[in-house]
């Protein structure tokens, strides 16, 4: 890769290769394919990196919020998440959708902190102890529900309800409910993220959403 | 391998085929057929509602995010100072450097009886020195940034800020507490500077 090109095209930052877009491109409209834009970053054209950060910065952000609950952490992992993918580029194959491969990478990346954590907090106080009340209604992270003030209750409680369900879930169930549920993935992308098989992701699923069931009854 | 009976698979995507042998034969189906597994129980599967919960989030200040990230990945990307395509040059002049270090240390040598000893620079000096690269994020697009640099100060000046009460200003300069620290107009930094 050449280096001299990709920190100028850093620097000077041309005009723009492709509109700015939101979400998964489908390659239809005047939005540039995923594809179109890795090829594009692969060959050290940052700008096109940035646009797929654009593009994926809020799906992978709200995962790995999902997952770890902090807003700070989940700010911090989300960017070690697109540097790994910066530096992983010019590995990828493009043929997997970039969102599967990025939601591979935040899985690892959630992981080895969790890993990570687990060790140096080892011993000490859990402050999840006294997390009972962290999730904010009014934070910035929850969405804006515009509606009367009993459906704005109603809906935070609703939240608050399932958020409490998702966290008594182990990671692993609580992963493969996220990416199914929310994130909207198939079998065999999920099977693809988490780098198991398929029948793995079907019982995981199968328990998951049984217990899921049960914390929210 | 054929496909499980509808019925089958929708039991177990409601969680209800209790029966081992059913249980280990979709999953041994699904694991052959990914893309059919997929896409049937994809359709066949209630998902649970919980659609009041995000897929898709801004992290906050998501322009300062890939601010930020390109500068991470800036800082990745610094060439660093290649030996390798230098090395047949250096070897081929690798005999010179006996005879120079010899040159050098009589050089050294009689340079130190000519000259007094200078006062070693104080170790504040060398690390106050030292080039910081500064950073200014402004979530505001209608304000602009300049950073001046003197030897003594650093100045960041905001140009379209809204003006702040007196009373909502605090002070304070964490390198040297001992030194005030001043708000300055855009005039008054022209005529300065």
């Amino acid at each position: 890769m050449n280096i001299f090109y990709r920190l100028s095209s850093n620097i000077l930052r041309g005009p723009a290769t492709a509109p700015q877009s939101d979400g998964d491109a489908g390659g239809g409209g005047s939005e540039v394919d995923d594809s179109i834009l890795v090829r594009q970053a692969q060959s050290g054209d940052y700008r096109s990196f940035d646009q797929l950060v654009t593009r994926h910065r809020g799906k992978i952000y709200a995962m790995i919020m999902n997952m770890v609950k902090n807003d700070a952490d989940a700010w911090d992992l989300t960017q070690d998440a697109f540097i790994k993918a910066w530096k992983a580029l010019p590995k990828f194959e493009n043929r997997a959708k970039f969102s599967t491969w990025m939601f591979r990478i935040s899985h690892n990346v959630v992981y080895d902190w969790k890993r990570k954590k687990k060790i140096e907090s080892e011993g000490e106080l859990d402050d999840n102890l006294f997390s009972a009340e962290r999730i904010d209604p009014s934070a910035k992270t929850t969405p804006s529900m515009p509606g009367t003030p009993d459906q704005e209750i109603e809906k935070a409680e609703l939240r608050k309800k399932i958020d409490n369900a998702l966290e008594r879930l182990s990671d692993k169930h609580r992963e493969v409910i996220l990416f199914r549920e929310i994130q909207g993935l198939d079998y065999k992308e999920i099977a693809e993220v988490l780098d198991c098989s398929i029948g793995t992701v079907m019982s995981r699923l199968f328990n998951a959403r049984k217990k899921l069931q049960t914390l929210l009854s | 391998m054929k496909t499980p009976e509808k019925e089958m698979l929708q039991k177990w995507v409601n969680g209800e085929l209790s029966n081992d042998s059913q249980l280990a034969e979709v999953e041994k189906w699904a694991d052959a057929n990914p893309d059919e597994a997929s896409r049937l129980l994809g359709e066949l599967e209630q998902g649970i509602d919980l659609s009041i919960v995000d897929a898709e989030l801004e992290p906050p200040y998501p322009d300062f995010f890939n601010a930020k990230l390109e500068q991470e990945i800036a800082k990745l990307e610094k060439p660093v100072p290649s030996t390798a395509t230098n090395s047949s040059l250096r070897e081929s002049f690798n005999w010179l450097l006996a005879p120079v270090a010899a040159l050098a240390m009589v050089g050294c040598f009689f340079l130190g009886f000519q000259f007094k000893r200078e006062t070693i620079k104080p170790v504040r000096a060398v690390v106050e020195n030292l080039p910081v690269e500064a950073y200014v994020y402004v979530p505001h697009e209608s304000v602009t940034v300049d950073v001046y640099d003197s030897d003594t100060a650093s100045m960041v000046v905001l140009d379209g800020l809204e003006p702040i009460a007196d009373d909502d200003i605090a002070m304070l300069n964490v390198s040297e507490p001992e030194k005030s620290v001043r708000l300055i107009s855009a005039e008054e930094r022209d005529i300065m500077y």
